[in-house]
């Protein structure tokens, strides 16, 4: 009797682990694996099997946030087989409206942002598509260290990208500095607006507070002045730029007069030398 | 026998403990600075994150070089403080670094010199033009290098008291200004005192502060003859014991 139960005890015992484990590898299993049932149907086109159906590699959507997603959770607009080909442009705006059926506040917050007015701007623009990953990770088109290629991407050409560039922020950021501020930490990031909105984050009035996020006296004499000058006689930049001018000049004026100044003293040193060196050899009388 | 076993035989000393200490403050700190400003200035330079990297990347590379700054101003207000005591103490204002007509005669008659118009060098009192030049240069560039990079380092108090484009210009001065002072130091003041063939691999006065006889009669000769005063010339001091003349 005893020993029928302990043998009953040492089972049931056993049986748990068993169950245990299996639940502690399942999780790691699924993050994995592919998932089950209609993503194994999509790619079974999608996976360069079909000539002309545009090849999704499952590595990128398997390493991305979103790698416990079905397909159509994403794309609900193409959930009939066979379904009808769709332009790039397209499938960006219909993902975008479901992008925000789980992101709602940013969804929200981005419809009221400049960047909802602009044609063809959605949220892969920023994110990516398959390889959305989260903002902490370093290789994110959103990471602290990709943000401003990314903005620059459409920005590249403008003068806040080149001044940003040149500014301290700017070469502490590209240089992997992690306390100073990126294009974002200004302006935000979903609700950008035009800085000549009163409720944008740097539209004049509100910029001394953001200023003040990091620099912690919110001075309206701080916050003063073009943060995107151009080094240029003109304009906000003609101060820097008289700075800048007067320096190099300094530099290169300096530097010439004191290298003529060494060359013109070795020369002579070189000349006592062979002077020195002559009687010696008893060449030369005096 | 080398040349430091004979300046340690018969020397004059010409920078005593607090100029040499100065002088050790000024370019250690100098040095990181500069190898901490320059990867900061040539951001998009390859070498620049491979510097970075080496100085534990760019939080701990920046903290460095603010820290580098505390050493370097602390050298300035020392030596600030040295000049003002030392002028209480011998109740006598020294005007040996001060430029005069004569520094301009000089500089004239070197580069006639040089080009084989005279047949001898001028001749130089307690400072030549070329140490006034480089005394001066040193101070314009802490002036400089110090407010502005003050400026920079506290921006908020800075802007209670200036506009914000006199802030961003102060950062143009201070990056350019640092690159002057790196090309100064390294043409013209790494000739004078390590690359020049009379001095080669370098003079060693920084060290121990003292020139030989030999020395004195060739760079300083105007000093040595100045008549041994009774207290009143305080500069010139013998650590041999010997007489000057």
């Amino acid at each position: 009797m005893n020993l029928y139960r302990s043998f009953k005890l040492a089972l049931v015992m056993v049986a748990t682990g068993l169950v245990a484990v299996t639940v502690w590898w399942a999780p790691a299993d699924t993050a994995t694996a592919e998932p089950a049932g209609s993503n194994q149907t999509c790619l079974a086109c999608h996976s360069n099997q079909v000539p002309g159906v545009p090849e999704v590699t499952w590595e990128t959507i398997g390493s991305s946030v979103h790698a416990g997603n079905s397909c159509i959770g994403c794309h609900s607009e193409q959930s009939q087989i066979p379904h009808n080909s769709v332009g790039i442009q397209e499938l960006s705006q219909q993902v975008s409206s479901n992008c925000q059926v789980c992101h709602e506040e940013a969804g929200r917050e981005f419809q009221n942002s400049i960047h909802s007015q602009v044609a063809g701007i959605t949220c892969a623009t920023c994110h990516g598509d398959h390889n959305v990953l989260n903002v902490d990770d370093p290789s994110a088109l959103v990471a602290r260290k990709n943000v401003v290629s990314t903005c620059n991407s459409c920005h590249g050409d403008s003068n806040a990208a080149a001044s940003y560039a040149e500014s301290f922020h700017g070469k502490a950021v590209s240089l992997g500095g992690t306390e100073t501020p990126t294009c974002a930490t200004c302006h935000g990031s979903h609700q950008i607006l035009a800085a000549s909105n009163p409720s944008s984050r740097v539209a004049a009035a509100n910029l001394p507070q953001i200023c003040a996020e990091c620099h912690r006296l919110p001075q309206a004499n701080f916050a003063a002045g073009n943060e995107h000058f151009e080094l240029a006689p003109v304009g906000a930049g003609r101060p820097m730029f008289y700075t800048f001018q007067f320096f190099t000049w300094l530099t290169i004026i300096a530097m010439a007069l004191l290298i003529i100044h060494i060359e013109l003293e070795l020369w002579r040193q070189l000349r006592q030398a062979r002077k020195k060196r002559t009687p010696e050899s008893g060449e030369v009388k005096e | 026998m080398s040349r430091l076993e004979i300046q340690k035989k018969e020397s004059y000393q010409r920078f005593n403990l607090h100029q040499r200490l100065q002088h050790i403050m000024m370019f250690s700190s100098f040095i990181i600075l500069a190898l901490t400003g320059l990867p900061i200035k040539y951001s998009d330079a390859g070498w620049a994150t491979t510097l970075t990297l080496l100085w534990g990347g760019f939080d701990s590379m920046f903290h460095i070089h603010l820290g580098a700054a505390v050493v370097m101003l602390a050298a300035s207000a020392y030596h600030l403080i040295y000049l003002i005591v030392y002028a209480l103490l011998k109740r006598k204002i020294s005007m040996a670094a001060v430029p005069n007509l004569k520094d301009g005669s000089d500089l004239v008659h070197n580069i006639r010199y040089f080009l084989g118009l005279e047949q001898n060098p001028p001749q130089f009192g307690r400072y030549s033009y070329k140490e006034k030049f480089d005394y001066l240069a040193v101070f314009w560039g802490m002036v400089i290098m110090g407010f502005s990079g003050l400026m920079l380092w506290f921006p908020e108090i800075a802007a209670a008291y200036m506009p914000r484009w006199v802030i961003d210009s102060a950062r143009f001065a201070h990056s350019d200004e640092a690159m002057l002072a790196i090309l100064a130091i390294v043409i013209w003041h790494f000739f004078n005192v390590h690359f020049n063939p009379r001095y080669f691999p370098m003079n060693y006065s920084w060290m121990h502060g003292n020139l030989s006889r030999h020395e004195m009669e060739d760079e300083h000769p105007l000093e040595l003859e100045q008549p041994k005063p009774s207290g009143k010339i305080v500069a010139l001091k013998q650590n041999s014991g010997r007489e000057l003349d």
